[in-house]
């Protein structure tokens, strides 16, 4: 396996061979019944003022990934390095003042805010419970918070019931960055709002980013909203990270079958887009419980061969900063489609 | 379905697509009283949708575009919806003016509807050969043992793979993207005029997606059947329909062919949507200092207390005391482009 921070120096979080497997218990004895391999051997690294957007399909792991590297779920191996503190086995105790410094933002609006906590106090609790600023102090800092955000205020006595969908998700970034932290991880922050509401957050997102140095785990299955937060992306598929690069190169020259079918798999909205040659995959993803032999991915691959069926493919340095998990590479194969999108025409 | 395929339909396209309506919604208006006062979801909508064509209707929640459909087929919820005016005009008939019976003989026959998800419209306890071939025997008259047949034939029809075994699955057996695939069969089993697919791909991922929405395109093309596809993702509408109809707030606000609405948007609504969303082949390639997305200022006014005059004017950057004071009238500005917006003209003259 790989580590792809080669600058540990500056690195902030680096992730090594992580797992996170859930076992499926059933009957009454509760027998161990079979395993969910969710995250199944991923490694990447994010540096200081980064965003590393982390795309791929339902079930493919990228949630667990989010939540396994804050340390909401154990991590069952791999290592978690946070500027260098290897924290994969600290304890609730050892993870506080780390707690402070990675927060989170979640996807759904309506179900991650308290509804019966006002939002000012879903906003503060971050700071009672590290037991950060008091009384007065504590009211302005989140009266802050509040407009950092785009909030006025005096909703700050408002139920989350009484604000909008957008408005939520606001709540929700404010109590995030309570408490200054360095790195967030976004959980399909925008999937469930409108289209004119999305790009708000999104762009609330970026300013936040630039202003205050934050590093992102962008977590989404819209590659077109990843690719426009992200400075790299890694493509998730089935546990395992397939394919990361910066942004651009990984829509201009991408390595991994599966990432050039879902580049081509996203409608883009515009007249032109239609006339672009497309990779139309056959089937579903398979389980995670049970999955492939191999490469994941050789069972929907228009490529695969023999060794695919056998053997897995190891993620590795293709071009320089430009990882890939497929065998066509280490073959010497050259990767045989042309770039999925494009104008070519109108 | 073969892969790596080259579609896409040419680039000549004229501005309207010749043939008659089969379906023409005319001045619609379903609204639902409620305790807090009348909501005008859907307020004097209109479009038409012609053999062999996909009709895209895009907006946001709450705009009105899935009660138009839901009142095509009368199956708004009464009380506390209600059609209060318009027409529907199908078949030399007026849809609202039939008696239930003959509504029950339209449904599911001669106009259809897949939904967002499958899951909640199959029934669980049924397998999918059952469902399919229900409709087959009410509405064709067909034996039981004929429709069973005509059902695994359907299930080949949208590539699932062993139809005669999986004819006897129960929904929960079937994957999200195969689900679907088991309410187009449905939908498409009595050959309708109209299918009518409200948010048909939102619930399943991208590549499913993206087999669904061809599966689509090839049976629109072997049955000639006219396709009104709801959706909020102006993507799939650009690279799916022929026309479009954007709405807000419950009326229709722009109508254009695909190419005019994405080249040459005209209501300012359409531009600051289509301006909203990142585009993937533009955002790859920004540089690091990343552009940020035009946003459209607020959010969709409340259907219990719309503003006066015209509905987007709080949000628009465009909008004058004469927005302010009336809704602008729905006016023809070029041969097929239809724009609601008392300063269209000044904004189809500027670039989008």
């Amino acid at each position: 396996m790989i580590t792809a921070g080669a600058n540990g120096a500056q690195t902030l979080i680096e992730v090594r061979d992580l797992k996170k497997h859930f076992p499926i218990i059933k009957g009454v004895f509760s027998r161990p019944a079979g395993t969910v391999y969710a995250v199944d051997g991923v490694s990447f690294h994010i540096d200081p003022g980064e965003t590393l957007g982390l795309v791929g399909e339902s079930g493919c792991g990228k949630s667990t990934v989010g939540r396994t590297l804050l340390k909401l779920l154990e991590p069952t191996a791999g290592r978690i390095i946070v500027r260098g503190e290897d924290i994969s086995g600290h304890d609730h105790e050892q993870m506080l003042p780390y707690r402070r410094q990675m927060q989170m933002i979640y996807q759904d609006p309506y179900a991650s805010l308290n509804p019966r906590m006002s939002a000012g106090e879903i906003v503060s609790e971050p700071f009672a419970i590290h037991r950060v600023a008091t009384g007065g102090e504590r009211q302005d800092r989140v009266a802050a918070l509040f407009e950092r955000v785009g909030l006025r205020p005096e909703l700050m006595r408002a139920y989350p019931h009484e604000f909008s969908g957008g408005q939520r998700q606001r709540i929700g970034i404010a109590r995030a960055l309570a408490l200054s932290p360095e790195f967030v991880v976004s959980d399909e922050p925008v999937s469930a709002l409108d289209v004119s509401i999305q790009a708000q957050i999104i762009n609330l997102l970026m300013d936040l980013q630039d202003e205050l140095g934050l590093s992102y785990l962008f977590v989404a299955h819209d590659l077109a909203v990843v690719e426009h937060l992200s400075h790299r992306v890694a493509v998730m598929y089935l546990g395992r990270i397939v394919e990361v690069t910066d942004k651009t190169t990984l829509f201009d020259t991408p390595l991994h079958p599966y990432t050039e079918a879902l580049l081509s798999a996203v409608p883009i909205p515009k007249y032109s887009a239609r006339s672009r040659k497309r990779v139309i995959l056959k089937g579903d993803v398979p389980s995670p419980i049970n999955p492939p032999a191999g490469c994941h991915f050789h069972t929907r691959c228009i490529y695969a061969h023999a060794r695919c069926r056998e053997e897995v493919p190891a993620l590795r340095e293709v071009t320089p900063g430009h990882w890939a998990s497929c065998h066509l590479h280490d073959d010497g194969i050259k990767f045989p489609l042309a770039p999925p999108t494009g104008n070519q025409s109108t | 379905m073969s892969q790596g395929v080259l579609f896409g339909r040419t680039a000549e396209e004229p501005e309207t697509a010749p043939g008659a309506a089969v379906l023409e919604i005319d001045d619609l208006r379903t609204h639902f009283f409620t305790q807090a006062g009348v909501v005008r979801a859907v307020d004097g909508v209109s479009y038409a949708v012609r053999a062999g064509e996909t009709l895209g209707v895009v907006g946001e929640s709450g705009c009105g575009k899935s009660v138009t459909a839901l009142s095509v087929l009368r199956l708004v919820a009464d009380p506390p919806g209600r059609i209060v005016g318009g027409k529907i005009r199908f078949g030399g008939a007026n849809l609202l003016d039939l008696s239930e019976n003959e509504m029950e003989g339209i449904r599911g026959n001669e106009i259809s509807m897949i939904f967002q998800e499958p899951m909640t419209s199959l029934n669980p306890l049924l397998t999918v050969g059952r469902q399919i071939s229900e409709a087959i025997t009410v509405h064709q008259g067909v034996s039981a043992r004929g429709a069973m047949n005509k059902a695994v034939e359907m299930l080949r029809r949208v590539s699932i793979p062993e139809p005669e075994r999986r004819v006897h699955a129960y929904p929960h057996q079937l994957s999200g993207g195969m689900r679907q695939r088991v309410m187009i069969a449905m939908a498409l089993s009595c050959n309708p005029k109209v299918l009518i697919a409200d948010e048909p791909t939102t619930a399943l991922d991208v590549t499913i997606q993206a087999q669904i929405l061809e599966l689509m395109r090839e049976l629109q093309e072997t049955f000639g059947t006219a396709i009104i596809l709801i959706t909020h993702d102006m993507g799939v509408v650009a690279e799916n329909a022929d026309r479009v109809v954007v709405m807000y707030a419950g009326r229709k606000v722009e109508e254009a062919s695909a190419r005019t609405l994405f080249e040459q948007p005209g209501h300012p609504y359409t531009r600051g949507l289509l301006d909203s969303i990142p585009k993937l082949d533009v955002v790859a390639h920004e540089d690091a200092r990343r552009i940020r997305l035009n946003e459209i200022e607020g959010m969709v006014p409340s259907l219990h207390n719309l503003p006066k005059g015209c509905t987007f004017a709080p949000r628009c950057e465009f909008a004058t005391d004469q927005c302010r004071a009336a809704y602008p009238p729905l006016l023809q500005h070029r041969p097929g482009h239809v724009i609601a917006c008392w300063h269209a003209d000044k904004l189809l003259a500027s670039p989008a």
